[in-house]
Formats: C-alpha cells, sequence, structure tokens
C-alpha cells in the first residue's frame, strides 16, 4: 500500500506524519514533524506567504526523514465555520421477498447525499448516523433484513468556501494536492479515545491555539460535532490586558501559572515586562483565566445539551490540543459537566517521541491516520476486486 | 541590559559586517561560519562559532545551499545556547551563498522558540552574480522575512549604483563601499540607543519596535561637519538614493536619532524634525532621539528607521474602543491627526482625547459574536470582574 502523508494545519503548530498502512489495518508511523505556525489566526490563514513557508518545512522535514516524495497530503483543518446538518435519503425495497440488498443501501445513501449544499459552503464529510427500517426501526447493519423502504441518515458536516479555498490553493502553489479534508474535532475524536469510549459514549474536547472543537460519541456514531474561534490564544490575549505585558511574557504566564478554577492563595507571581519586574496575584491571574475557560466550556456544554447526547457520556469528557496543559482543567470540565474529565494520551508508537512525553497535542493526526488507513485498505480492496474481474474477463 | 543585545553575524558577509560594527562599536557580536580561515580573522574581537566542520571540513559552502540547510538541521541545540539570556537579537547575513541564505532562517526559528525579538539586516547579492545565487537569495528571503520581526534590505546593486561608488570603481571598492554604508548605519543605530540622550531612545525602544514593525523597514543615514553640516546632513538623509524620500510612500512610522557633541544645537534637532515633518506625510508619526557624546564636536550624524508597517496598540486600541461608543467625538477624531515626539503625542486638533493606555483592544480578525457579545474582547472585562 502507499504511504500517506497527514497534514495539520493548526494556529499554534502546524504538524505532518508519513505512515505506511498495512492490510491488517493497522499502521507503521515513519516521520512526524511539527513547526511553530505562522501567518494563520483563529485558525484561517491571514498570511499566506508566512503560513506558507510553515508548511514547506514540515512537508521537507517529513520528505527528508521518510525518504518520501511528497506530492499529496491528507488536510486536518479546524477552521472554515465548520457546520452540521442532518441530511436523510429514503429508498422504497421493491424486491418481491422486500429483502435488502446493498443496491438499495447505495440508492437511499444517493437520495440524502443529492441534497443541495448552502450556498458558499463546501462539503467535508458526510457522516452515517442510521439506517431506519420502514420509518421507526434503527439498525446497524440492513443487509439482508425485510423491510418495505429503508432510510439513511447522515451528519452533513460543511465548511466555508472561500477560506478553505484559500488553503488549499495554498498547497497547489507549492506543488501540494489534496487527497482529503478532515475535519479537526473528528480527527482528535477519533486519535483520543478508544472504540469502547466511542461505544459509550464519550465527548472528546479539543482545545486548540486558535478554535476550540468538539465531538460527541454516542454508540460508535457521532451525535454532536462543534467548534468556535476561542481558543488558547483568547486566553493569552486576555492575560496580556490583565497585566499590561507582552504576548510572549503572557504566554508563559498562562504556561507557568495560568489556571482554569479559582484559586484562593494570595501568592505573588513574578514576571519581567520590558526589562522591569512586575508582580500580579495569583488568584487575581486564576479570576482571568478562569472567567475565559468557564465561559468556553459552558458554550460547549450548552451545544451539547441542545443535541439531547449530554446523558449518554457514561465514558465522561476526554480533552485533548494544547490547552489540555492548562492547570485544573479537567477539574472545571468535571464541575459543569457533571461528568468524569480525563486528558488524552492516545499511544504513539514512534522512537522520537519519548514514552513519558504528552501525545494529546496528535490526537487529530492519530485520528486522522486511523481514517486513512481504513479508506487505503477498502481502496486496495476495490482494486483487487476489478483486478480479479478484469482478469476473468480477459480470459 | 546591554550584555543581552546581541549581533549574529552569519556566513562571510554577514561576518564581515558584524566584525566592521564591532571594530568600531562597543558592540558585542557572535560570528557563525563554516569557514575557519575567515573566523579566526575575527576571533580577537568577535565571539566565533564554527559549524559544519564535519562536512565542510573548516571551508566555505561553495554555495551550496542543500549542504548549508543540513547542516542547520544539526547545529539547532548550538544556535540556541549562544542565544541564551539574549533581550535582541540583531541578526547580518548575506544571502544567496550557503551558509547565510540556510543559518540565518535556523537562528532565527531558534529565536522565535525563545521568544526572542529579531532584527534582521540580509545583504542582497550583485544581479552580476548570477540567476543561481538570484533563485537562492529569493528562497532565503522568503524563510528569514517569515521568521524575524522585523528586517532590512541592503541591496548591493543600489549601493554600488550609490554615490560612495560610481561606475568606474573597482570591485573591492564597491564591494567595501557598501559594507560601510551598512556598517555605518547599523553602528550609529547602536550609539544611538547605547549612549546617554536628552530624549532617549533605548534597547527598550528597539525592543518595542520590533513588535510594533512588522515586516519590513528601510534604514538612512548621513553625516557631516563643520558650517553647514545641518543643511548637508539633512539633504543626505532625505535625498540620498536610499534616502527617506524614496520610501514616504511606503512608511507607517519612522523613528529618527539625532546624534552630536556637546556643540549640538536645539535649532539643529528641531530643523531635522521639520525638515522630515515636512517630506513625510502627516500621518506618519515621528519618534525622535538624540545622544550627547562629547568625542562627536564638530560632527552631526542622523539616523531615521522607516517602517514599512506599524501597529501601535494603544493607538489601535483606542480608535477600537472609541468605535464602541456613542459617537459623540467621531467627526473631530477623524479630522485629527497624531504626531509623536519622544514619548509625548501631539495633537493637532485640540478636542483630541491622547490615547489612554487602558482602552481596550480587539484582537484583528474577524471577532466572535456570540449571543450578542464579542467573545474576543477579555472575559473578565465583560463579566465586569474585577482584580486589584
Amino acid at each position: 500500500m502507499e504511504r500517506i502523508v497527514i497534514l495539520e494545519v493548526g494556529t499554534a503548530y502546524t504538524r505532518g506524519m508519513v505512515i505506511q498502512p498495512n492490510e491488517r489495518g493497522s499502521y507503521e508511523i515513519l516521520s512526524i514533524h511539527e513547526e511553530r505556525s505562522s501567518g494563520i489566526k483563529k485558525s484561517e490563514i491571514v498570511n499566506l506567504q508566512n503560513a506558507s513557508v510553515g508548511i514547506r518545512k514540515v512537508i521537507d522535514d517529513l520528505s527528508y526523514d521518510s525518504n518520501t516524495d511528497i506530492h499529496s497530503i491528507n488536510l486536518i483543518y479546524s477552521g472554515g465555520d465548520p457546520q452540521t446538518e442532518i441530511i436523510s435519503g429514503m429508498q422504497p425495497i421493491n424486491s418481491r421477498n422486500m429483502l435488502i440488498e446493498q443496491q438499495s443501501i447505495d440508492s437511499a445513501c444517493r437520495n440524502a447525499k443529492a441534497k443541495e449544499l448552502p450556498e458558499n459552503r463546501i462539503l467535508i464529510e458526510d457522516v452515517l448516523l442510521d439506517y431506519i427500517l420502514d420509518d421507526s426501526r434503527k439498525v446497524d447493519n440492513p443487509i439482508g433484513m425485510s423491510a418495505k423502504s429503508i432510510s439513511v441518515n447522515f451528519m452533513r458536516l460543511h465548511s466555508d468556501k472561500n477560506r478553505l479555498e484559500t488553503i488549499t490553493n495554498m498547497l497547489t502553489d507549492n506543488s501540494l494536492e489534496y487527497e482529503k479534508i478532515y475535519n479537526a474535532g473528528l480527527c482528535s475524536a477519533l486519535g483520543a479515545t478508544t472504540p469502547q469510549q466511542r461505544e459509550d459514549g464519550v465527548l472528546v474536547i479539543n482545545f486548540g491555539g486558535g478554535c476550540t472543537n468538539w465531538t460527541a460519541y454516542v454508540r460508535k456514531v457521532p451525535r454532536c460535532i462543534g467548534g468556535i474561534p476561542i481558543g488558547g490564544d483568547n486566553l493569552t490575549y486576555d492575560i496580556l490586558h490583565a497585566t499590561k505585558t507582552n504576548n510572549e511574557t503572557a504566554e508563559k504566564i498562562k504556561k507557568q501559572a495560568g489556571s482554569a478554577t479559582l484559586i484562593t492563595e494570595k501568592q505573588k507571581l513574578q514576571f519581567q515586562n520590558n526589562f522591569s519586574d512586575q508582580t500580579i496575584l495569583l488568584n487575581d491571574l486564576s479570576r482571568v483565566t478562569n472567567a475565559r475557560m468557564d465561559e468556553t466550556i459552558r458554550i460547549i456544554h450548552e451545544h451539547v445539551v441542545n443535541s439531547g447526547c449530554i446523558n449518554e457520556l457514561s465514558a465522561g469528557v476526554v480533552i485533548c490540543g494544547g490547552g489540555a496543559a492548562l492547570k485544573n482543567i479537567t477539574t472545571l470540565v468535571s464541575k459543569i459537566f457533571q461528568l468524569p474529565c480525563t486528558i488524552a494520551n492516545p499511544p504513539l508508537s514512534y522512537p522520537k517521541v519519548k514514552p513519558n512525553h504528552s501525545t494529546t497535542a496528535y490526537a487529530a493526526l492519530l485520528g486522522a491516520a486511523q481514517c486513512c488507513t481504513r479508506e487505503a485498505i477498502a481502496y486496495e480492496a476495490s482494486r483487487k476486486r476489478k483486478g480479479f474481474f478484469s482478469s476473468l474477463f480477459s480470459k | 541590559m546591554l550584555e543581552k543585545f546581541v549581533t549574529f553575524g552569519i556566513g562571510g558577509c554577514g561576518c564581515t559586517i558584524a566584525h566592521r560594527m564591532v571594530q568600531c562599536s562597543t558592540m558585542q557580536a557572535v560570528c557563525i561560519d563554516t569557514d575557519a580561515t575567515s573566523l579566526e580573522d575575527k576571533k580577537e574581537l568577535c565571539s566565533t562559532l564554527l559549524i559544519g566542520e564535519d562536512r565542510f571540513e573548516g571551508y566555505g559552502t561553495g554555495g551550496s545551499f542543500e549542504s548549508a540547510n543540513l547542516t542547520a538541521k544539526e547545529i539547532q541545540p548550538l544556535l540556541r545556547e549562544n542565544l541564551k539570556e539574549c533581550s535582541l537579537a540583531i541578526i547580518v547575513t548575506g544571502v544567496g551563498g550557503g551558509t547565510g541564505s540556510a543559518i540565518t532562517p535556523a537562528l532565527l526559528q531558534a529565536a522565535r522558540d525563545m521568544s526572542i525579538p529579531t532584527m534582521t539586516f540580509i545583504v542582497l547579492p550583485f544581479s552580476m552574480e548570477g540567476d543561481e545565487k538570484t533563485r537562492i537569495a529569493a528562497r532565503a528571503i522568503s524563510n528569514i522575512t517569515s521568521l524575524t520581526d522585523i528586517y532590512c534590505v541592503f541591496k548591493n546593486d543600489n549601493l554600488c549604483g550609490s554615490l560612495l561608488s560610481p561606475s568606474n570603481s573597482t570591485l573591492h571598492e564597491a564591494i567595501e563601499s557598501s559594507t560601510s554604508q551598512i556598517v555605518s548605519g547599523i553602528t550609529m543605530l547602536w550609539r544611538m540607543i547605547t549612549k546617554p540622550g536628552y530624549i532617549n531612545l533605548d534597547i527598550a525602544t528597539l525592543i518595542d519596535c520590533t513588535k510594533k514593525g512588522h515586516g519590513q523597514f528601510f534604514l538612512s543615514s548621513a553625516i557631516a561637519y563643520g558650517e553647514g553640516r545641518t543643511q548637508a546632513a539633512i539633504n543626505e538623509l532625505i535625498s540620498s538614493p536610499n534616502g527617506v524620500e524614496t520610501h514616504v510612500n511606503n512608511t507607517e512610522c519612522a523613528l529618527v536619532g539625532v546624534f552630536g557633541g556637546l556643540d549640538l544645537r536645539l535649532s539643529e534637532i528641531s530643523e531635522t524634525v521639520n525638515r522630515l515633518n515636512f517630506s513625510l506625510p502627516k500621518t506618519i508619526p515621528i519618534k525622535l532621539g538624540t545622544v550627547i557624546d562629547p568625542a562627536a564636536d564638530g560632527s552631526l550624524e542622523l539616523v531615521a528607521i522607516l517602517f514599512e508597517h506599524w501597529k501601535d496598540e494603544y493607538a489601535d486600541s483606542y480608535t477600537t474602543a472609541q468605535s464602541m461608543l456613542p459617537s459623540q467625538n467621531t467627526n473631530a477624531q477623524k479630522q485629527a491627526t497624531t504626531h509623536t515626539i519622544g514619548n509625548f503625542p501631539i495633537s493637532e486638533n485640540k478636542n483630541q482625547v491622547s490615547p489612554q493606555p487602558q482602552a481596550l483592544k480587539i484582537p484583528s480578525g474577524d471577532s466572535f459574536i456570540y449571543k450578542g457579545e464579542n467573545l474576543d474582547i477579555p472575559t473578565y472585562i465583560r463579566k465586569k470582574i474585577s482584580i486589584s
């Protein structure tokens, strides 16, 4: 099978990975690289030239490291104002015994996907939700069952066309083609959780630099996908505003002493502000950081409650992304959702990533690697089938 | 704090300029090169860093960008070590060859990772040096400009065609002349921020400039002696081939330094400012600094840094915050133009309120409005959470 290249263009970091999938459904990581992003704000490109340099650097490093000529990539993207809608398609079963065959399922899917996208939107993915027989029975796999009709529901995920085209045009300018675009929230959820957690019901929140994305899985199916352009950069800016310092110092303060929950101790934190030493009380700092995090998490909570799946999240909440490093973040999430919360640390087998190193930032890449491997296997199987039939006919 | 201000010369060209700068100032410099012989000459005055010894065996890269790029990947820890405790890195490099083109982005990346502000002076090769050099230079510039905070580009072609190096000059004279111009501009800037002055420009000012002056800046300098020195220096600063007037349309802010001895007259400073005010559009703020050095008696030196892009947070935040308020003074504000001398905003419109530091700034980009609230405004402000 061919090697697969995955590129995640985020506000804080651009990360890339080269994998070698195998027929057993797993993959070997050949190379991982990351670079501080530049020219990207709130997951949107604001400076093509700067963003392009970061991407080029990651691609060059991946290419060098894995000895792979890279011409096409799979893109993970968290920007572009992702939105979802439910689309449905129905197909009557006309056969005499009312048995459902693959052909009927395909027709129902085609009918659902025929729905036009809203203006200026571009399709990211149609995620299969349910098969419903005779408008009443939900089933996992309808093949061989008997019914008068089959309906299929998809969650359609779409993005702003112009914003996405900016990034795809930039790839083209760098002599790169893109094979598929993956949503960062969906990929993170896949990479940060186990199949059992997704079966039990889990909410995954990815706190990124420019955006926060979330996906709730219930019985292995994503039931709620969302994102807001509020992320770690906003928290840094809040600290910057409160301390009247510069961005770099605010970032350092955030990493060193930022807390998602309120701190009561009146200990002072010293920091350097343009060569003069200044201080801020830790409880003051925590008021600033808690206010932002509390607000962000409550927005997600409201969205999940409105989706109707809040009571089905038996496996609790899993958080990932750079924001997962904020102190006491699990306590705050747990308090608002009234659910257990853990930080994702997905297994990552690559020599340069030390075993004790947090892998939470790689969740989206690992999730996309799973998707790409699955698709590569499906493609390989279909290629072999075609090969088999063509060899039959040629005889 | 001065020890934290370090100049890095990279490659043959960068090291030569850095070495010359150290010769005529008290600057600290680190010379980074693959050529051991070249570094040997500079050891006495500068710290030297010989790189890629196993790949180049102490010789130059022979213009091989690819080989130098491999070295760049290997020496990141070494570069970080040299950047330690540095508050501002001034980087001087020539692009088009191997070392300058490949090592400079690596150094800038290390500085960025360590949150160290950077100011880069880039020297472009002569166009007669061929397409290959131009191609490598273009690639290097793209990498460098995306990683540095602010940068200044010197074109050898332009310097060669200037008054200092007429067309019949020898190659040695042309290179010597371009090097001298670059060195004099940077050392003048160095003296301006390190020597005491009545209207101060210091290292903090320069660091501030790296934050507010995005992208490219232009450097013009002039020196004149004796009678009529004021007119001569101003004319050179404004009207020389690399002078202020050539960049008027690409300037959003100007930082001007006046350097003189104990005989520096107030009228000379005001004449300089008046002439600059006349030459630059009124919308461009001019920040002025003066330096007095008894050793400079009889001379007048002027240096101007013109920033192509300038973002003054307080001014921006003031405008944004005002735009959110009822429009009582909107027209008055639109008509007003602010000039800044030193740290004092001077308003041409007496009704205008001076910018308030505590005003709210909205980050650039689309604001995210949720349930009628702009979530890009700090939450603790919107929720009226008080901090001491």
